[in-house]
């Protein structure tokens, strides 16, 4: 089920080009992880789909839901750093989430699922960065979310904190939520994630599962209608990570393989490949390049 | 709504700027009201022969409101900034909006919570006046009682005036302190600076009147018409505005702040 679409999104702040006709999709249970540099513009993409920084053009919906605000209240989502009312104890803090999202509910269990279960009459101020950050967590569980978006949800965490907040997010993930998690960390990505999408200064690169897209080898996608294309790509020698989604076959062979050769394989089994393209090294050294700049 | 006004009593119920102004203002109502007979300012004031008569009903309605007024302005703009500054420095304005609040319903929410307190403010200022009113007066009748009405409903007008004024500037410039500066600085020196030095000499007539500060303190004007028909001889025009004229021109404000406010609230990134 299509959870979030998004069609050429942009974003200018005066001359500068923030996000560039941005297409994203998200689908139900899928943990996507939206990879760039700092200032890549994830941080202004999720602010755009979260209502909180308007798009100079293009279209975004979550959950075929026309309002925004309506979608907003089956997403829970933690940006940049946690913010609360600094007077109000946890609980009453979570309430004014809970008026929002118009629902009633205990938070006892979900105070006590991040360790603040004996600190919820405690004042907000009085919190340390890591109470802070683990409310916030807890405040985007409010109302049972089908979708949970983090941003840099481990930014400022000492290794354990990090171990915990990671191990949340696999969780919550296998509890069938789903999730879009913005990260600079492509090692983050790839423990957390199923689905990835690179954003460089404001384009997207590619977007992809992440064994697919993030490996050593060449990519190669290939569709044809009517044929028994798994077989012919087991048919294939040396392989790996067959992913099938949207009609695409996703897999991995060895650099020295091209596109004739694939195309050739398939002409003698006696099908026309519809789709057919190699991703070869320029994605894996955009992504070192990337992953340079920090 | 009643959710949107439940949602920012829950934000403010325990917010400490919001509870001290408020005590401060049932703390100030009466004792300013009470001040004049205490002075003995009838001797100062010629036009202020019988002091006592202004606290009989009904003159106490236009006594207290105009008294009252001074409160209002003084606390309930300071409020307003805060109403809105608060939630720019915790950031909670864009939290509102992520966890699932429109835009809208974050304006409508501000707009009845204020509307809330100034009912708050009105009720109070009717109780107290009633209740200095009835100390004073030796007969009651309904007919004197009901002079309140318009009474109540300018106080009413000039509450929320302040309130949504306050909430424009803080808005805008999203600094508390600076925002309380501004609001008193334009309030007290450059609208009149405006009024009496620019305005009065190209266009000397009722037209220098029709400032906002100065509509809003007009609802509730000084109820000494001895002092208001002085400016008529010396001047020729009066510098208070008719109440009607008050009302209206009060109201055209408050619809350009409130669409200012909405557009801001509606058009930036948070």
């Amino acid at each position: 089920m299509k959870v979030l679409e998004v069609q050429s999104l942009n974003k200018y702040y005066g001359s500068l080009h923030a996000i560039q006709d941005l297409n994203l999709h998200l689908e139900s249970g899928q943990v996507l992880g939206l990879l760039g540099p700092n200032g890549s513009g994830k941080t202004t993409t999720l602010g755009m789909l979260l209502g909180i920084t308007l798009p100079n053009s293009g279209f975004y919906q979550w959950f075929d839901e026309p309002e925004h605000h309506l979608a907003r209240l089956r997403i829970g989502a933690l940006l940049e750093t946690p913010n609360f009312y600094p007077y109000l104890n946890a609980d009453e803090n979570l309430a004014i989430i809970a008026q929002i999202k118009g629902v009633q509910e205990n938070f006892s269990p979900l105070l006590d699922l991040v360790g603040l279960g004996n600190r919820r009459s405690s004042k907000f101020s009085t919190f340390s960065l890591g109470m802070k950050q683990r409310l916030a967590i807890a405040s985007a569980m409010v109302g049972d979310p089908e979708v949970l978006i983090f941003d840099e949800p481990t930014n400022g965490l000492d290794p354990q904190g990090i171990a915990e907040v990671r191990n949340s997010i696999i969780q919550i993930a296998k509890s069938g939520k789903t999730i879009l998690m913005a990260s600079h960390m492509l090692d983050e990505v790839e423990k957390v994630c199923s689905h990835v999408a690179i954003l460089k200064q404001g384009q997207l690169l590619a977007q992809g599962p992440v064994g697919a897209l993030l490996g050593n080898q060449v990519l190669v996608e290939i569709s044809a209608s009517g044929v028994e294309m798994e077989s012919f790509i087991q048919s294939l020698p040396e392989v790996s990570n067959v992913e099938f989604e949207n009609g695409i076959y996703y897999f991995q062979m060895p650099e020295n393989w091209t596109g004739a050769e694939i195309n050739r394989l398939a002409m003698d089994k006696g099908f026309t490949l519809s789709h057919l393209q190699l991703k070869k090294r320029s994605l894996e050294s955009e992504f070192l390049a990337i992953t340079k700049d920090n | 709504m009643l959710n949107l006004l439940k949602l920012e009593w829950l934000k403010f119920k325990n917010y400490r700027s919001f509870r001290v102004l408020l005590l401060l203002y049932f703390t100030l109502l009466p004792l300013i009201i009470l001040l004049p007979l205490s002075l003995n300012i009838s001797s100062t004031f010629s036009e202020l022969s019988n002091v006592t008569s202004f606290y009989q009903i009904p003159n106490i309605f236009a006594a207290a409101g105009y008294l009252g007024s001074w409160i209002v302005f003084l606390l309930m703009g300071v409020l307003g900034i805060q109403l809105i500054t608060m939630e720019y420095e915790f950031k909670t304005l864009r939290q509102n909006i992520i966890s699932g609040l429109s835009r809208s319903q974050f304006f409508f929410g501000k707009l009845s919570f204020i509307a809330a307190i100034a009912l708050v403010l009105t009720l109070y200022y009717l109780f107290v006046a009633l209740a200095i009113g009835f100390y004073h007066t030796e007969a009651i009748y309904l007919s004197r009682l009901t002079k309140a009405i318009p009474f109540l409903f300018n106080y009413f007008l000039q509450s929320i005036a302040y309130l949504i004024t306050g909430f424009l500037v803080g808005l805008f410039i999203k600094r508390p302190g600076l925002s309380v500066l501004l609001y008193f600085a334009y309030a007290m020196f450059i609208e009149n600076i405006f009024r009496y030095i620019i305005h009065k000499k190209i266009l000397a007539n009722e037209s220098m009147n029709y400032y906002p500060f100065n509509a809003f303190e007009d609802l509730v004007p000084i109820p000494v018409p001895k002092i208001l028909e002085k400016t008529v001889e010396t001047e020729g025009y009066d510098f208070i505005m008719q109440n009607s004229t008050a009302v209206i021109v009060s109201l055209l404000y408050l619809a350009l702040f409130l669409f200012m406010i909405y557009r801001k609230i509606k058009t930036s990134d948070l």
